[in-house]
């Protein structure tokens, strides 16, 4: 995402390292506060040219509601009001930190609506995120430092099918294989308070595991193949730098770039995933909320679930940003 | 006393290809054996197959052995060698961006070097000692600072330092003075020098670069297609070269050719119809420049970029017709001018015809005649186009040619540069490094430029395709009136292309003048301290060789001014070739 | 362009060219596997609906029965037959597949190269609204849309939901072509060529289109295929939330969740569409592992 318009010259970079560092934050949080604007606006404007009439859905579709009802109930809701209009008025309550109010229970404001099944929803990504990680950086760097080509080759034909599993058959399979079958974990539901609710999360992250981890495995074994074959990895093997610590110290810490961009550009599927996911796990998440916001054309709610969840992605982006800048000094200048 | 390093007729392949064909060299403590070769003669190979790193692409050694310090490691696995040639061999890898891990700091990777053969942690006293071994001084900033932030040489002395941490006995150095500086070159070289001295150690260079062979090693071993073709003592096999092979290669040095001659090139499939080979060059017919002659001028030029100045109060003017080097270590600022003088950077100071360039992009009736040649020759061609395809676009585009028209123009110009036959309808991955170039030189006379400018055309060349390109160029100034303006970093090179000689330092032209002059009477000392930077130039400037004879000499007066030295023997009788 | 001078490295040595190409070898065997594998899929899924003599909703045999000789993969519970079923449910996922990637592929591309050569406050505006598109949870857009658009038969012929999962897959694939045709073209525009083609005087539109746009083929064709195996996968899932190809249209997806419940009495009405879906999505990734840049110089 670079901006670069003139060629940096040779030579050092000017300014000072606290100066570079404050650019190094600076930049990626503007452009985060920009991207958040957008999708506000994006979605606002797409929700209501894309989807139907609410005031149709809501007071039951053809059967036999009036004009003037649905009239009637199009002013209640403020939908006759221009757009323009339509969205000062939401962006101004946005900026008294409201969400507004349901369509469908007028009573309950979209906060409380989305509050709850945002948890679940961000614990499971963080969680998925968790075992991905792990898994395929670990899987990565073994990948590219053993010895076996056959390893390697298995694990890159794994990865492949992983990739490839729709993720809600992958849910299903593992539901009625370690669930039902082995036992090992609940196949779906939610309990109360969080040591317990662990249980509840864990097949479904796995399942979710099943498409990151081959992403993230696969672009730590492209790069970690690639410092692998750089001069200087080559020069420390020959003067006798085991390959252990070779991938530790050196390899690791180079594929953190690659790491981190694979990531961003998969959050926003990451989240879509886990929305999928926690439908066939029957968790209480967004996504419950989210097709029954959807089937009743209940806008601010659904504007309020893009929202919130385009913003986790926005900031999780720039923390990425962020840590790559501080990592590899050389990018983003 | 056995040998440190014995190999003894290595077979090597890759795949099914055979990349080394009986291979042997020895060396003992305290020696330096050099091992020279062009693109693909081996000798990278040769280091990998001594190093262990023969794996990683794909190579394997068929037969003959390799004996380290006695131990047979010919069939040793990279992970067992970790264990027994620990603290034996070490390897510089070739100067790069990536030769020294870019995300660490320079203190940590020195001190992780040398926990390599130590038992306990290293402390900051023995990482500052290290550090002055390769004579840096191990400031606290140099300490923390990342590779991208040093120097070329200061990374290079930075890898011999990590090199050295685990006290080998054998070092192997790969292509140690690319990418540097002429003088810094020579300090790398001299360090390599002391370092062996100092330590007894046993020190293997693999390079292109002949001065370099010649300046630090007491043995070489000329490789060609994987095979030694000539080895022995190295100021015997440079001064009288036996091998056809090695000739050839000393002979393409450009320094080796009296100024006014072409460049003995190889008759090699990279140059079917080589037209100059040897022989002077014949000084052509100018008329006399009258008026409305292209010129390209730089009037008093100042030049930015951010807050940091790049070049001060620049003057320099070209007509079609004459020939201009420009002369300059790295950070002189000499490309910068070769892009301002095309039009690539903007600025007021620079006119064509009198008229200043108008923003890199839009359209201008100047716009054709002065044309860029770059150094990078692949990099230079849009990959997806053929040859052909490359030239003929020129041609329909810039000089609006209908299509049977132009592929007929390109075909003619691909012939000038010698490329004919197959070889237009290649890819520039199918094509060498030396043939890129020559399409990037049809494309520029494509646009029928009144003035070239060749930014460091032959420096990612081979000494031999070097020779050939150079003849090119000076073929072409000499058949058609066109203005010529070579930059590069490398005397010699330039010492054939020009007339007059601008010579650079941070920015500001230092010296300046006909070619004979500054080269053989250089009045600044920057400009003295490049000239000696090269021996055997400095050798010919001593004698003054070049001031006598002139261009268009008699090719027999040259043999007998230059009959006490053999190696000039050779360059002068290749004319009668 | 930095000022480096001194010799660079010569590219590419022969010997790193023998070992380069042994790879080659290997990855052009890999990409023509992946491309056989599609292919036949594709014919597959063109003739075995044309050339059986039942179709997809008759009802031929007991439900559940077993694979064998007469219905090669079962009957469903139904009593349809699956081989049928599968094959012609894979055209609708392969077309619909194809046709919303290489549209968001095309047109999220020629995006990011006109982006390129706008001037600096064009681009941001263009990169950010690439950023904001691909912080958009899509699965709201393809269940909302599909909520909108489930009902109405958008283009005659084609299967109700299938226009606006379409939609849906185009509008959340579009970015990442934007993006790196945008940072690749940036950097390709300061190649040597691009400076050579300028000083040249060679237009925009030309320099753009004949000099940067085909070096950029094989990264999007490339990106291209591995976005093909997630969205296979996703549209895959799609029929598990309800909101897929409307019945009675076969689709995987859709076969493999009216029948999951069915897995422990009966495997195969719905790990067979799976299998399919698999090897769909398998046969792409082998293609996007063999096509990526690093191929070409």
């Amino acid at each position: 995402m670079s901006t670069a318009v003139l060629p940096s010259p040779a030579g050092r970079r000017i300014g000072t390292r606290a100066s570079r560092r404050v650019a190094a934050i600076g930049g990626p949080f503007l452009q985060a506060i920009v991207v958040t604007l957008l999708v506000m606006v994006i979605t606002f404007f797409l929700i209501r040219t894309l989807l139907g009439d609410p005031a149709v859905v809501l007071i039951g579709g053809n059967t036999g509601a009036s004009p003037e009802r649905i009239a009637a109930l199009r002013t209640q809701l403020g939908l006759d009001k221009p757009l323009p209009v339509q969205f000062l008025d939401y962006a101004t309550g946005l900026l008294q930190g409201n969400l507004g109010n349901s369509f469908q229970h007028p009573a309950n404001t979209v906060a409380s609506i989305i509050a709850n099944g945002a948890g679940v929803t961000f614990a499971l990504v963080g969680l998925t995120l968790l075992i991905s990680c792990l898994a395929g950086i670990g899987l990565g760097l073994f990948a590219a430092g053993t010895n076996w080509p056959v390893l390697d080759n298995i694990i890159r034909v794994l990865s492949l099918l992983g990739l490839a599993a729709p993720g809600a058959l992958v849910g299903l399979v593992l539901i009625l294989t370690a669930a039902l079958g082995g036992g090992l974990f609940p196949a779906g539901g939610w309990g109360n308070g969080y040591p317990e609710n662990f249980q509840y999360l864990v097949l479904p992250a796995i399942t979710v595991s099943f498409w990151l981890t081959p992403i993230i495995l696969r672009a730590v074994r492209e790069r970690a193949g690639d410092v692998l074959q750089e001069p200087f990895a080559e020069a420390a093997a020959a003067r006798g730098m085991s390959m252990t610590r070779l991938i530790l110290r050196h390899v690791a810490p180079n594929c953190a770039g690659p790491v981190l961009t694979i990531i961003g550009v998969s959050l926003s599927y990451l989240v879509s995933g886990a929305v999928i996911v926690e439908i066939v796990y029957g968790l209480p998440g967004i996504g419950r909320a989210m097709t029954t916001a959807v089937g009743s054309l209940d806008f601010p709610v659904i504007q309020g679930i893009v929202l919130l969840t385009g913003a986790v992605v926005v900031v999780l982006n720039m923390i990425a940003e962020i840590a790559s800048r501080i990592i590899d000094p050389r990018v983003g200048r | 006393m056995t040998a440190l390093l014995d190999v003894r007729d290595v077979n090597v392949t890759i795949g099914a290809t055979k990349v080394l064909t009986d291979v042997s060299l020895s060396l003992y403590r305290g020696e330096a054996v050099g091992i020279l070769g062009e693109t693909g003669s081996g000798k990278t190979m040769t280091m990998r197959s001594i190093a262990g790193l023969l794996g990683t692409v794909g190579g394997r050694i068929d037969s003959g052995s390799i004996h380290i310090n006695g131990r047979d490691i010919t069939h040793e696995s990279l992970r067992s060698r970790r264990r027994t040639l620990r603290g034996v061999v070490s390897m510089v890898p070739q100067g790069s961006m990536s030769s020294l891990d870019p995300l660490q700091r320079i203190g940590s990777q020195v001190s992780e070097a040398l926990q390599l053969t130590r038992a306990g942690k290293a402390s900051d006293a023995d990482v500052r000692h290290a550090l002055h071994a390769v004579r840096l001084t191990p400031t606290a900033s140099l300490l923390r600072s990342r590779p991208h932030e040093l120097s070329g040489g200061m990374r290079q002395r930075v890898m011999i330092a990590l090199a050295l941490a685990s006290q080998p006995r054998l070092l192997l150095a790969d292509e140690p003075t690319t990418a540097l500086d002429a003088s810094v070159r020579t300090s790398i070289l001299d360090l390599f020098t002391e370092l062996r001295v100092e330590r007894q150690l046993g020190l293997v260079i693999i390079s292109h670069d002949i001065n370099a062979i010649a300046s630090a090693t007491d043995r070489v071993i000329v490789m060609n297609r994987g095979r030694v073709v000539e080895t022995g003592r190295t100021s015997e096999v440079l001064a009288n070269p036996q091998d056809p092979y090695t000739q050839e290669l000393i002979s393409a040095l450009p320094e080796r050719t009296p100024r006014g001659y072409y460049l003995p090139a190889r008759r090699s499939t990279d140059d079917p119809n080589a037209t100059a080979n040897g022989g002077h060059v014949p000084v052509p017919a100018r008329s006399m420049p009258t008026a409305g002659v292209s010129t390209i001028e730089a009037q008093a030029l100042d030049f930015s970029y951010g807050d940091r100045q790049i070049l001060h109060d620049i003057s320099v003017r070209v007509r079609a017709g004459q020939r201009l080097g420009i002369v300059g270590e790295s950070g002189s600022g000499k490309s910068t001018l070769a892009r301002l003088l095309t039009g690539v950077l903007p600025s007021r100071q620079v006119t064509v015809n009198g008229t200043p360039w108008r923003r890199f992009g839009s359209s201008q009736p100047e716009r054709h005649e002065v044309q860029l040649i770059l150094q990078d020759p692949f990099a230079s061609l849009t990959e997806t186009q053929t040859a052909l395809a490359t030239v003929q676009e020129a041609c329909r585009t810039v000089q609006k040619l209908a299509r049977s028209a132009a592929r007929q123009r390109a075909l003619e110009l691909l012939g000038s540069v010698g490329l004919s036959g197959d070889l237009v309808h290649r890819r520039p991955a199918q094509l060498s490094g030396g043939q890129c170039q020559r399409v990037s030189i049809a494309r520029a006379l494509a646009a029928n430029p009144s003035i070239l400018i060749a930014d460091e055309p032959t420096s990612a060349l081979d000494l031999s395709v070097q020779a050939g390109i150079v003849n090119l160029l000076l073929t072409l100034t000499t058949q058609r009136p066109l203005g010529l303006v070579v930059v590069s970093h490398d005397l010699a090179v330039i010492s054939h292309l020009s007339d007059t000689i601008v010579v650079m330092e941070r920015g500001c032209i230092v010296e300046s003048g006909p070619t004979d002059q500054v080269l053989f009477q250089p009045k600044h000392p920057y400009t003295r301290q490049l000239v000696s930077a090269n021996p055997w130039l400095a050798a010919n400037a001593e004698s003054n060789l070049y001031g006598k004879i002139r261009p268009g000499a008699d090719a027999s007066k040259l043999i007998e001014a230059l009959g006490e030295q053999p190696v000039m023997v050779r360059a002068g009788s290749a004319s009668d070739a | 362009m930095t000022d480096i001078v001194g010799p660079s490295i010569p590219a590419g040595t022969p010997q790193a060219a023998t070992a380069r190409r042994g790879h080659t070898v290997y990855l052009r065997v890999e990409r023509l596997v992946g491309l056989v594998i599609e292919a036949a899929l594709a014919l597959a899924f063109i003739i075995v609906p044309v050339a059986s003599p039942i179709s997809s909703s008759d009802i031929t045999s007991l439900p559940l029965a077993p694979p064998s000789a007469e219905h090669l993969f079962g009957t469903d519970q139904l009593g349809r037959d699956i081989f049928v079923r599968t094959f012609e449910a894979g055209r609708i996922d392969l077309g619909l597949i194809l046709v919303s990637i290489a549209a968001a592929a095309v047109g999220g591309a020629l995006l990011g190269l006109f982006a390129a050569y706008l001037p600096p406050i064009g681009r941001m505006v263009i990169s950010r609204v690439t950023d904001a598109t691909m912080a958009f949870p899509y699965i709201v857009l393809v269940i909302g849309l599909a909520a909108a658009l489930g009902n109405r038969e958008l283009i005659s012929g084609l299967p109700r939901g299938a226009a606006a999962i379409s939609i849906a897959v185009v509008i959340a694939c579009w970015p990442p072509y934007t993006r790196l045709t945008l940072s690749r073209a940036l950097v390709l525009r300061e190649r040597d060529s691009i400076i050579a083609a300028r000083v040249l005087g060679y237009g925009p539109m030309r320099i753009l289109f004949s000099h940067i746009g085909p070096a950029l083929v094989p990264t999007v064709v490339s990106y291209a295929a591995t976005q093909a195996v997630a969205t296979t996968a996703l549209v895959g899932s799609l029929a598990f939330l309800g909101v897929g190809i409307a019945p009675p249209t076969p689709e995987l997806g859709q076969m493999m969740a009216e029948n999951i419940a069915l897995l422990p009495v009966a495997w195969w009405p719905s790990i067979i569409p799976g299998v399919v879906v698999l090897i769909l999505g398998v046969g792409f990734a082998l293609m996007a592992d063999s096509t990526s840049e690093r191929n070409t110089r």
